[in-house]
């Protein structure tokens, strides 16, 4: 009797899981491969970025010529004609480009005279460790908004700086020779006016010397 | 006799609705005042008490009656208060997540029913439920605290880090920034990552131990105010507040004083009050008919020193 | 049954009506369908916890590990719905259907209970002791198998037990009603139910009179935790994520309402209606709170004197029998 009433219990569990399955079986590699995916790839989003949109992007800069004199006489109006900036920040960015003279070359900048006949460092291109959100928030391709997770959109900042440390710098490090002309393509990122106007610290996306 | 005691006992519950009733007749003169909800993940840290009584204030001034929500970091509790405000007739949510992905659910409840949800502060993973969202940039705001930490802690040495709730996107937008900095100086090595899990009392618990194991740190990053004070504290127990520097995050009163008197070094400046006034200011805008709200809203940390500490103070600029 | 009893019996029910009254008095919103509809909603998941929590009270023991085995329960699930079980050394990823996922949820809340049962009587741990030795570990290994990060994303099917309706009833609500129904049948009907009351009315004359104690015990152990298991997955569905610190606390909500609701701490004495009033009870007083628009710091104070007044009375009223 016991006996019986086990096999029926049995009978019933199997033809209940034989009509609703418990689980499917996969194999390891697929399930892996779906796992990454449906992961976001900062690296090769800011590849496809560097490589695709950002060429395309170059004839909204501003030149240097234009925007050196404009903010030196009147900040506020240059900050409001060329600038951009990312929601209440008071800091803003600047996307330009240009040309000049090299004035001197230190471990992780090279200071640049843009105007005509000037002597001063007007324009300091980075060339240390990149930091912060310039490349990515400076050009306007890229927005928040379309991000749900903004760990990811932070994870860009960093693959882009690394493309930049990686691909530009070492080649900008190697031409810069005092005295040379240079033209650049890049982005700065004004936090206090008082101290990061006077150079216009910017971190070169391309750089050429002549 | 024994009718008597429960007889007390039921006039004990009526006197006590009698006595909320009369202390929320508030509630009952408003009654043609549109209700907004602000829905706040939890109280037992002043500087979210602070960014839900800014928000409720804000609302009230422009208008409206505000009631506050405190989830207790529970996002079934989340989902109770949704419920609650939903058949409440309320009309707008200001909104402080418990949960990036565990809250996304209630928030796509209130945009069922036509209510609009405003985050403050932390985010939601989604960028179809929320109305819009005012997020704290803490990245960008640690990768500065981690500039000034190689400044001030030097290229070598060793230090530790308090992270906060392992769950939390915040604990990791945090760490990240800060780590996106200091793992690039080879010379400064990680001894000890440990989650205080954002709370005083377990910051300083996790601070003694660090300290057992690796009396050399010379600097700890902690991923809130609440854990930097803990932090500090297990220092000056075991004497050695003077040779590790303290980083805290949030901007909290007691942190902003203690960096004005030098114990702790740095610590972001979140603007709660900021924050929290412009999502009233949101909800506001949309009651009265906006629709075209930026999803996500970043806020700038700013990081408050010795040196600029004077510009500082009650959870924003002075 | 003399007018005194009766009364003492319907203790519960008597605080309820006076409470919906005065809330229905004190405000309009609270007696329309959608409020009504929330509060059962609500008190759904506290509700699975506490009929495990009265059969277990009943037979004069406690248990603080159902929060963390809700939990635990809710993240199991959760993980193999939406990640799979992978058996590296077959090189194959079992990838759980949804039914799958509630059997196992409920397989794993079973075995925690089964663990308390025969720590409680084979081992003769003090019940306080031994679940909250489950307590800790069940957080800890939910912490382990998440890595303390939410499991979100469940899907649609999944979320049917929480979010879904059937007649205009929340799925959840159905859920715990069924529960009420067939527990409150074992409890009054059944050999099990009557050993139960037997175990906590006098655990030494139930053992005299044949009856082996130990297995009811690790039965009403089980059961506990499947039925937290239960309360699990429902949080987990409405919520469509699993929190790893889901149920922090609840084992004290639970308490609360099957103390409220009657059910003596000492065993043997109360019912699962009781717990029902119980759950009402609390689920009323927050949506009350609420509604009145009571500042969140109030409302814990105000919860904390109705379970005093609630065990107060209890107490009294024993006294003087």
């Amino acid at each position: 009797m016991r006996a019986v009433r086990w096999l029926i219990a049995i009978v019933v569990i199997a033809s209940v899981c034989w009509l609703f399955p418990l689980f499917h079986v996969m194999s390891l590699k697929t399930a892996t491969a779906e796992k990454v995916a449906a992961t976001f790839n900062a690296t090769q989003f800011a590849e496809m970025f560097w490589t695709n949109q950002l060429p395309t992007a170059l004839e909204k800069t501003v030149t240097a010529k234009t925007l050196l004199p404009a903010f030196q006489s009147d900040a506020a109006a240059a900050k409001k004609k060329f600038s951009r900036s990312v929601g209440l920040s008071e800091g803003y960015f600047y996307f330009l480009r240009g040309e000049g003279k090299i004035l001197s070359v230190s471990d992780d900048e090279v200071s640049l005279a843009v105007t005509e006949g000037s002597t001063n460092a007007e324009v300091s291109l980075q060339t240390g460790l990149i930091f912060g959100n310039a490349l990515r928030d400076g050009t306007g391709l890229l927005s928040a908004n379309d991000y749900p997770n903004s760990q990811d959109f932070n994870d860009i900042s960093a693959a882009l700086n690394h493309i930049v440390e990686t691909r530009t710098l070492p080649k900008l490090r190697e031409q810069a020779k005092v005295g040379a002309k240079i033209s650049f393509v890049g982005c700065a990122e004004v936090g206090d006016e008082a101290t990061d106007l006077k150079p216009l610290k910017v971190i070169p996306f391309q750089t050429k010397t002549e | 006799m024994k009718t008597n005691w429960r007889k007390t006992l039921l006039a004990a519950v009526l006197a006590t609705v009698a006595i909320l009733f009369t202390q929320n007749s508030r509630a009952q003169d408003a009654a043609a005042k549109s209700k907004i909800a602000v829905v706040i993940s939890t109280l037992n840290n002043p500087w979210f008490v602070v960014l839900g009584e800014t928000a409720k204030a804000r609302a009230i001034e422009l208008g409206y009656d505000a009631t506050i929500f405190d989830s207790q970091n529970d996002t079934a509790k989340e989902a109770s208060h949704f419920e609650n405000l939903i058949a409440g007739g309320y009309k707008a949510v200001l909104f402080n997540p418990t949960d990036a992905n565990g809250s996304i659910a209630n928030v796509l409840k209130a945009k069922a029913a036509g209510i609009p949800v405003f985050c403050i502060d932390r985010e939601i993973n989604s960028t179809n439920a929320a109305t819009a969202q005012m997020l704290s940039d803490s990245y960008s705001g640690c990768v500065k605290l981690g500039q000034l930490f190689v400044k001030s802690v030097g290229k070598e040495g060793e230090y530790a880090e308090l992270l906060g709730i392992v769950g939390d996107n915040n604990t990791w937008n945090r760490s990240k920034g800060f780590h996106s900095v200091v793992d690039r100086y080879p010379g400064l090595k990680m001894v000890a990552q440990q989650s205080g899990e954002f709370d005083r009392a377990k910051g300083l618990e996790v601070m003694e131990a660090i300290l057992q194991a690796h009396p050399n740190i010379k600097g700890v990053f902690c991923g809130n105010d609440s854990m930097a004070m803990g932090a500090y504290q297990a220092l000056v127990t075991a004497g050695k507040d003077k040779d590790v520097k303290v980083f805290g995050f949030d901007g909290a009163d007691d942190v902003v004083k203690s960096i004005a008197e030098g114990k702790i070094v740095a610590t972001g400046m979140q603007f709660p009050k900021k924050m929290a006034q412009q999502s009233a200011e949101f909800a506001d805008e949309y009651i009265k008919g906006k629709r075209d709200f930026a999803q996500k809203i970043a806020v700038p940390v700013e990081v408050v020193t010795k040196e600029n500490v004077g510009k500082y103070g009650d959870y924003g600029k002075k | 049954m003399n007018a005194k009893e009766l009364l003492k019996k319907l203790q519960p029910l008597i605080a309820l009506v006076v409470m919906v009254v005065a809330m229905s008095l004190l405000s309009d919103k609270f007696l329309t369908f959608a409020n009504q509809r929330n509060i059962l909603l609500q008190i759904s998941v506290n509700l699975c916890l506490s009929i495990g929590m009265t059969l277990i009270i009943l037979t004069g023991g406690i248990d603080l590990s159902v929060g963390a085995m809700l939990g635990l329960a809710g993240a199991v699930a959760a993980g193999l719905l939406k990640n799979g079980l992978a058996l590296k050394v077959f090189g194959v990823v079992l990838q759980f259907t949804p039914f799958g996922a509630i059997v196992a949820g409920i397989l794993i809340g079973l075995a925690l209970g089964f663990f308390n049962g025969i720590a409680i009587t084979r081992f003769k741990l003090p019940p306080f002791v031994a679940t909250l030795g489950m307590l800790s570990i069940a957080r800890g290994l939910t912490m382990l198998w998440t890595g303390g990060f939410p499991v979100t994303d469940l899907g649609s099917q999944f979320g049917f037990i929480g979010a879904g309706f059937f007649l205009g009833v929340p799925m959840a609500v159905w859920i715990s009603a069924a529960l009420v129904a067939i527990f409150y049948f074992i409890s009054k009907r059944t050999t099990l139910g009557r050993y139960i009351y037997a175990v906590g009315g006098s655990e030494k004359a139930t053992a005299f009179s044949g009856i082996n104690v130990n297995r009811v015990k690790i039965w009403v152990y089980a059961l506990g935790g499947a039925l937290a298991a239960v309360a699990g997955l429902i949080v987990t569905a409405r919520l469509d994520a699993a929190d790893p610190k889901a149920g922090l606390g609840y084992e004290l909500d639970s308490i609360a309402a099957v103390v409220i609701g009657g059910t003596s701490l000492s065993g043997g004495r109360g019912s699962i209606l009781g717990t029902v009033l119980g759950c009402l009870i609390i689920g009323v007083l927050n949506n009350g709170l609420f509604l009145l628009d009571v500042s969140p710091f109030w409302q814990q104070v105000v919860k904390g004197f109705v379970i005093l007044a609630a065990v107060a009375a209890d107490k009294l009223g024993s006294r003087k029998e």
